[in-house]
């Protein structure tokens, strides 16, 4: 059994605005009771629609922001709400964002990039040591030791990605936090970074938050999955108990939505109607009822519990096992 | 006779550096009702081929084909007042980014209405019934309302609903979808491909789909061409690419999805997609072929069509390869 690294109970993030530049202030629930747990050494998937709070429960297990609510355990150290975190543990967790020409300054060279979190976070380097540990670094990322004094410009989106992961590594952190690592490459880069991804892992024992809306690639990638809508977690579970058992009728839905190239496969597809609605005025009763292909009157009127159903956890009501 | 005839279409841009080649004599032919999906990582030409077809690329392009025919009609004679009455009407184009497409300073009503103004003899009020038929085709909620909503009022899907409307506005004979699911989310994805598919099936519309995404390709096309830095590389029916590619680079591509891997490493393909710089003599894809031999780096090979397929390669794989 491998330990937990990683323990978020009840964390809630509200964003208050203003409707319009008069209007009344509201609030958006980008995130609303999220409970999950990660093993270290593994890989949870989140997925969902945009505006489901991916990248919200991004930023707070990064400790960018403050839970609202609820607190997380992260090896051993609690971070509650309103509470800043310590920058001891803050290295700890480390970010791939989703766009590698807009993540990386264009007016650094690369030697800098890397150089930078040390400079920051271990100030009892010296500039020799850092140098080292950053060329170790980009050999590790299967870079070559010429690129370390170039410009980001000079490099392809999967280098530069390839960088971005080397930036993210170079504080030995437990847990990175992958915000659509691939979605913005081709398909073949992609399967580069991948197998850079998995090879990280085996090599540096690494436990991956890895946010995706690509269900192929989390098929390959995860270990555990949570699956979002509207800021709330709707089913969690291994990677072969959501693929193949799906309960909830969201997941379901999503998983039917996915196109697999296959040619041959016959799909019977579950069309949802509509679109996700405002997080400012979430509906009644269960978020998804308004798309639900399977609604009944206690979904609108009553919010599902997160609750174990057959395999894995499922926030339903009537949840659909075969 | 196909709808969409277009033989050795070359389209080269002049930049501060010197010419660049952005699409090296490809074919495209569509019937009338076919599907054609065009795949290709970014830089393979699959836009620029398709925008040199519609007319719409920058001077800056220099388009020369040995035959551009859409309808029996020659687009490479025409003069731009003929080539507007074709363009919009007959033939026309949904693009990627739904936001960015549409006009943020007028209604989705009005801009609706301008593409009918443009295009038929119909009066205002007759305009204004078409556009709320239109919207309801495509699956809006409400369409008379909707008439007055500003793009910014409405979330992607329901724009790139409104884009579908306005192309599909005159009856289009050829609609050529550029990337039209790539900014939305899979299950509005699922419903624009199912309302592509659809218009092409109950009005008769050829439909041409520019993706990179293998899962829409499978789920929507009939035939594909796949390109590669600026050339076609394959075309084969959709069963058939998938089942047994012949070029090396669709077979690699098709190796690298994720839902075909069998162990945690995917097959890659190593290095990138040369640029106007480092572009090989012989066969493009040599410097990231696995079967590249001395004959592929020195001579570029010539699409060689055999019955329903064409490959560009001087080693094309045989069918009973199997799929690694």
């Amino acid at each position: 059994m491998a330990e937990t690294l990683l323990k978020a109970e009840n964390i809630n993030r509200y964003y208050s605005v203003r409707t319009g530049f008069f209007g009344k202030k509201a609030t958006v629930r980008a995130l609303s009771s999220t409970s999950f747990k990660l093993q270290a050494g593994k890989t949870l998937a989140v997925v969902g629609e945009s505006g489901c709070g991916k990248s919200t429960l991004a930023r707070v297990i990064s400790m960018i922001e403050p839970p609202g609510q609820g607190s997380f355990t992260l090896d051993g150290t609690t971070i509650k709400a309103d509470e800043p975190a310590s920058q001891l543990i803050r290295s700890s967790v480390q970010l791939v964002f989703q766009d590698p020409y807009g993540s990386l300054n264009p007016r650094q060279k690369i030697s800098q990039i890397l150089c930078e979190p040390l400079v920051i976070n271990k100030p009892e380097l010296n500039a020799a040591q850092r140098e080292e540990q950053a060329r170790q670094m980009l050999q590790l990322v299967g870079l070559r030791a010429e690129h370390y004094d170039r410009y980001p410009h000079m490099f392809s989106g999967g280098q530069r990605q390839r960088i971005a992961i080397a930036r993210a590594l170079m504080l030995k952190p437990k847990l990175l936090v992958l915000d659509e690592p691939v979605s913005a490459l081709d398909l073949s880069i992609q399967s580069q970074i991948l197998n850079l991804l998995v090879e990280l892992q085996e090599k540096l024992n690494l436990t991956y938050l890895f946010i995706s809306h690509d269900l192929s690639v989390v098929k390959h990638m995860a270990d555990d999955i949570l699956v979002m809508y509207l800021g709330r977690v709707v089913e969690s579970g291994g990677v072969a108990e959501i693929f193949n058992d799906a309960q909830h009728p969201y997941t379901q839905a999503l998983l039917s939505a996915t196109p697999i190239a296959d040619p041959l496969l016959e799909k019977n597809r579950i069309q949802l109607q509509g679109e996700l609605p405002s997080p400012l005025s979430p509906p009644s009763g269960c978020a998804f009822n308004p798309r639900c292909p399977v609604v009944q009157e206690k979904c609108k009127v009553e919010s599902p519990e997160l609750r174990l159903s057959g395999t894995h956890s499922v926030s339903c009501h009537f949840p659909q096992g075969d | 006779m196909a709808l969409l005839d277009v033989n050795n279409l070359t389209v080269e841009f002049k930049t501060s550096q010197g010419q660049f080649r952005a699409v090296d004599s490809i074919d495209i032919s569509v019937d009338a009702n076919d599907v054609l999906a065009i795949v290709g990582e970014s830089g393979s030409g699959k836009s620029v081929s398709m925008l040199a077809v519609m007319g719409l690329l920058p001077w800056t392009a220099t388009v020369t084909a040995d035959q551009m025919l859409f309808n029996g009609i020659d687009l490479t004679t025409l003069t731009a007042k003929q080539r507007r009455n074709i363009v919009g009407k007959d033939m026309s184009m949904i693009f990627q980014e739904p936001m960015s497409s549409l006009n943020p300073c007028f209604t989705v009503g009005f801009q609706l209405r301008e593409a009918l103004k443009a295009h038929l003899p119909l009066s205002r009020s007759a305009r204004k019934i078409r556009a709320i038929e239109l919207l309801e085709m495509v699956g809006i909620p409400e369409p008379l309302k909707r008439l007055s909503a500003f793009p910014h009022q409405l979330s992607g899907g329901m724009n790139q609903r409104v884009m579908i409307a306005m192309a599909i506005a005159c009856k289009p004979k050829l609609l050529i979808a550029d990337e039209p699911t790539t900014a939305l989310d899979v299950t509005i994805q699922a419903q624009i491909l199912e309302l592509l598919l659809e218009l092409n099936q109950q009005h008769d519309m050829a439909l041409v789909l520019i993706t990179h995404d293998m899962g829409v390709v499978a789920e929507t096309a009939a035939r594909v061409s796949v390109q590669y830095a600026g050339q076609k590389v394959e075309e084969q029916s959709v069963e058939d690419l998938f089942a047994a590619p012949r070029h090396p680079y669709t077979h690699a591509l098709l190796a690298a999805l994720p839902e075909r891997a069998t162990g945690k490493l995917l097959p890659s393909i190593p290095g990138v997609v040369p640029g106007q710089f480092d572009r090989p003599t012989g066969c493009l894809f040599s410097p990231r072929c696995q079967f590249a031999d001395a004959r592929c780096l020195a001579d570029a090979p010539l699409a060689s069509p055999d019955d329903s397929t064409s490959v560009r390669c001087h080693y094309p794989l045989s069918n009973s390869a199997s799929v690694a």
